[in-house]
């Protein structure tokens, strides 16, 4: 009898806590709800009155998608059921062709794709007129969510043969690109998954670029499990591991660790890409930095090195809002450097023969003379290059920019086309002469090293 | 002597126990209500702070999705893609204007890098349609110019259609636009739906002398703007361009002649024939007579037949190189898309219908691209064709060999079988010659003559060249 009376008290003070928690639950929503009610109708109050009340779907017809603000499509393809969907995407197939019929569907499936991509890529996929069915799937590659990327890329894939047919857009290599960014990783995996991915991005150059561009991503995110995906993709792979944009990636997410292993490796063949990547990430973040590791290297790695920095990521300008990374700039950082490390490497910072004159007349006198035997044409033609030279320089600095800028050239003009491109410009005569007896100093000193060197390699070879 | 325990009355213990158990209840309930207010998740109430964070790397999702993630640093504020779209609307709508570029400056404080990048595409990708004006507000007061970048190219990714003028508007208003890459998807997104608007635009924001292509003038806008037009409306996009002699450039032309053909092949035509001569539309006409033969090769023949000579050898020759580009210049075919380059065989057919002048010297690298790859249906192909024509073709093989489109010992093999003996003396004669120059020596021409799959007596027929002593049978 005690013990009944005791399992009852038990059983009444479980109910009372069960109760209670739940109460606390109810109490706890009501309050959340409550709160947010307040909140939303503070800032609803500030939109305009008509979209207090979305339409409903019924009252909208899909062509007239362009006319609505968006807003209200919005709120009625969400709130529509699957059919009505179904028929809004016929409505859309029924439309004739032209400007209405893109605006419509390229709205249409923007929208969609993004709150219901299932029901996006089975439509899509069911648009029998390509050249409407290239409008959709544009719309749902750029509007997709991270999310719906994986559906959106196996769609872009299925559709390729029809598409490429009527669109020269590559709406797969968009979707990766794209969702690399949001999960590169996932973009490995979808390649590894997919083999005929492979072929894909081998078949155009252009799409060549995407595995670097994962791969700095990748490395960027999560540099381990980016060198495990390169690793099983064999010599290619390996390749990547050393390459510019894999240390590029890895910089951004473990600094140290990546200047530390470009360290170990610099003198390594084929390693100067990732030298050139430090040294370029560390200028933007640090131009001491930047200098201690240039310093740290092997004096021709170095040179090597601060050339290739910038060689396939073009400096940036003033006009874009760019101080640091300009040619000027990075010149004036690299001649802090002891001359040997930036000798041969100077011209790699210009894109116009005019700058770099510029830069180098405003140089202390130390610096300028020995700035002026990097000079090198970077424009056109030597000959206009010469005829800036003539205009701003001493005569003294003339000279020697001039001796350097032929000096320079990698495929020396022969003495016939040079005199035409020196009768067809601006140069007086006696600048022209001036001009050609330079070229022919410099032609008698590259044709004495060149004797010497064929004179030193047959001695060699005997 | 212990005390007997006195047993408790039921008068005293029932009350006890009754309070003990009222306050015991009294507990449970309490705590019950606390532990059932905090099971409720907050997330049905998700708010951008949960779900953007400030720039010290905190969680970007929902408390949720934090709490289920077991390791707190992989959680990033890249993740805020994760987040539904319906949700960033409602979060986004119901958002102040202030506390909209509140979480816009928030943003762009962010550490540089993926992180940033994903979350700034995530939030102008979802404000762009829920409020167009507050995004392109938030972008013209960036500070941070990358950031802005991201956020230019996400918006024009997802802007709902109607917000492509004012878009476009934002890009002439943006300081340093220099960095943005984002304007070509916008003007080719905003001409296929209201071109007019377009070109009204452009008339209003025309580009400087330095924007422009230094090479061909073009203003990249109007070229974006008549490939769509062009297909659209031919003659209000030709009437448009008509209207200022400065539009008419080389690739707006192309743009123009290009769309065109798409819709209305005889009205393209016609209109290529009339600006024949003029020196902009040269490459046009023949990026046109290329389209033809992709998609319809009599319309091609047609074309070529109303030309003016020089235009239309200017066009056949435009087709063998695209058809069979040095190995220079391949990448610049292949750029233009997979279907771009028709095959060598489909091309050796159509251009052996034209008229001769028109093909002598432009089949050559057609069919030697075909030798390359099918050699055994090239060389049937070229031997069933009437004696002067085979001669003639195989002549130009072997010049296209000489010009370095294709290996030339299977040149020198058929150039060997040209009936006419003068004509053969030429082709081949150049051929070896040329191999006597390219590589290092004669003794290497001699090497490759010796090793040709030809009788002892071709090879000293082909022998003559080098040495320049007559071939004596």
């Amino acid at each position: 009898m005690r013990n009944r009376a005791r399992w009852v008290a038990v059983l009444a003070l479980a109910g009372v806590t069960v109760l209670a928690f739940f109460a606390g639950r109810q109490f706890e929503a009501s309050a959340q709800a409550a709160k947010a009610r307040a909140r939303s109708t503070s800032a609803v109050a500030q939109l305009p009155a008509p979209e207090i009340e979305p339409p409903a779907y019924r009252q909208l017809a899909v062509t007239e998608i362009l006319a609505l603000p968006f807003w209200k499509f919005y709120e009625a393809l969400r709130s529509a059921p699957e059919g009505a969907r179904e028929k809004w995407a016929s409505e859309l197939a029924a439309m004739p062709d032209g400007p209405r019929r893109t605006a419509a569907v390229s709205g249409f499936y923007k929208l969609l794709v993004q709150f219901d991509p299932t029901a996006a890529v089975k439509a899509i996929r069911a648009i029998e007129d390509v050249k409407m069915q290239c409008v959709a799937l544009g719309a749902a590659v750029d509007a997709a969510p991270g999310s719906a990327m994986p559906k959106i890329a196996e769609l872009s894939l299925s559709l390729e043969n029809a598409t490429e047919t009527v669109s020269s857009r590559d709406y797969l290599l968009d979707v990766l690109f794209a969702w690399m960014e949001i999960d590169a990783g996932a973009v490995g995996r979808f390649i590894s998954q997919h083999p005929e991915t492979e072929d894909y991005l081998h078949r155009l150059p252009i799409r060549q670029v995407l595995i670097p561009v994962l791969t700095r991503t990748w490395a960027e995110a999560d540099p381990a499990e980016a060198r495990r995906w390169l690793k099983g993709r064999g010599s290619e792979g390996e390749d990547a591991l050393l390459s510019e944009e894999f240390i590029d990636g890895w910089y951004v997410s473990d600094r140290a660790a990546a200047v530390a292993y470009v360290l170990a490796h610099s003198g390594e063949s084929g390693f100067l890409g990732g030298v050139g990547a430090i040294v370029r990430n560390l200028y933007s973040d640090s131009r001491e930095e930047a200098a201690k590791f240039v310093q740290s290297l092997p004096e021709d790695v170095g040179a090597d090195a601060l050339r290739e920095a910038f060689r396939r990521h073009p400096l940036g300008s003033e006009e874009a809002g760019d101080t640091v990374r300009t040619s000027r700039a990075f010149a004036s950082w690299m001649t802090t450097l002891p001359p040997a490390y930036w000798q041969g490497a100077l011209g790699s910072a210009f894109f116009s023969s005019t700058e770099m004159l510029q830069w180098i007349e405003e140089q202390p006198l130390a610096i300028r003379e020995k700035a002026s035997e990097e000079f090198r044409s970077l424009g056109d033609s030597t000959v206009s290059d010469a005829a800036a030279v003539f205009q701003s320089a001493s005569p003294d600095l003339q000279e020697r920019l001039l001796t350097a800028m032929l000096r320079n050239e990698r495929h020396a003009p022969s003495a016939t086309e040079f005199q035409k491109s020196l009768d067809a410009s601006s140069l007086s005569p006696s600048q022209q002469q001036r001009l050609l007896r330079i070229l022919q100093l410099v032609s008698a000193e590259k044709n004495a090293a060149s004797s010497a060197k064929t004179a030193k390699d047959f001695a060699d070879d005997q | 002597m212990a005390r007997p325990v006195k047993p408790p009355t039921p008068s005293s213990t029932i009350p006890s126990k009754a309070a003990a158990l009222v306050v015991l209840a009294l507990c449970l309930s309490s705590l019950g209500f606390f532990a059932g207010r905090h099971s409720v998740d907050g997330e049905p109430t998700l708010q951008i702070s949960d779900a953007v964070s400030n720039s010290n790397g905190t969680s970007v999702v929902p408390r949720k999705r934090v709490s289920e993630t077991s390791d707190l640093s992989k959680v990033t504020i890249r993740n805020i893609a994760t987040i539904p779209f319906s949700q960033l609307y409602d979060i986004l709508r119901a958002a102040t204007s202030e506390q909209r570029m509140a979480w816009a400056r928030e943003l762009e404080q962010m550490p540089s890098g993926l992180g940033q990048r994903v979350a700034v595409a995530a939030y102008y990708k979802s404000l762009i349609q829920v409020d167009h004006r507050a995004a392109i507000e938030g972008v013209l007061h960036a500070g941070n110019l990358r950031a802005r970048d991201v956020a230019i190219d996400a918006m024009t990714k997802a802007a709902p259609e109607s917000t492509w003028g004012d878009l476009a508007e934002m890009l002439e208003e943006l300081p340093f636009a220099g960095s943005v890459f984002g304007g070509a998807d916008l003007f080719g997104n905003w001409s296929r739906v209201d071109p007019v608007a377009v070109s009204e635009f452009i008339e209003k924001y025309p580009l400087t002398a330095k924007q422009r292509d230094r090479e061909t003038g073009d203003d990249w806008r109007m070229s974006a703007l008549i490939r769509s037009w062009g297909e659209i409306d031919p003659a209000a996009a030709r009437s448009w361009l008509e209207d200022d002699a400065s539009r008419q450039t080389q690739g707006v032309a192309e743009a123009l002649l290009t769309s065109w053909g798409r819709v209305d092949r005889a009205g393209a035509i016609e209109y290529a024939v009339a600006k024949a001569g003029q020196p902009q539309f040269a490459s046009a006409i023949n990026e046109l007579v290329y389209q033809f033969i992709r998609f319809a090769g009599e319309d091609a023949t047609r074309l070529l037949a109303v030309l003016p000579t020089s235009q239309a050898q200017a066009a056949v020759k435009n087709v063998a190189a695209v058809t069979s580009p040095l190995p220079e210049e391949v990448n610049g075919i292949n750029d233009r898309g997979p279907e771009y380059q028709r095959p060598p065989e489909e091309v050796a057919h159509w251009m052996i219908t034209l008229p001769l002048e028109l093909w002598q010297e432009n089949i050559g690298p057609v069919a030697a691209k075909w030798m390359d790859e099918t050699p055994d249906a090239a060389k049937a192909w070229l031997n069933q064709l009437p004696p002067a024509s085979r001669d003639t073709a195989i002549a130009s093989c072997c010049h296209a060999a000489v010009l370095g489109y294709h290996s030339r010992e299977p040149a020198i093999e058929i150039g060997l079988t040209i009936s006419d003996a003068r004509l053969r003396d030429a082709a081949v004669g150049a051929l070896v010659r040329r191999l006597e120059t390219s590589v290092p020596g004669a003794i290497s021409a001699s090497r490759i003559i010796n090793e040709l799959s030809v009788s002892e007596q071709q090879k000293a027929y082909l022998r003559t060249f080098i040495t320049g002593k007559p071939y004596a049978e």
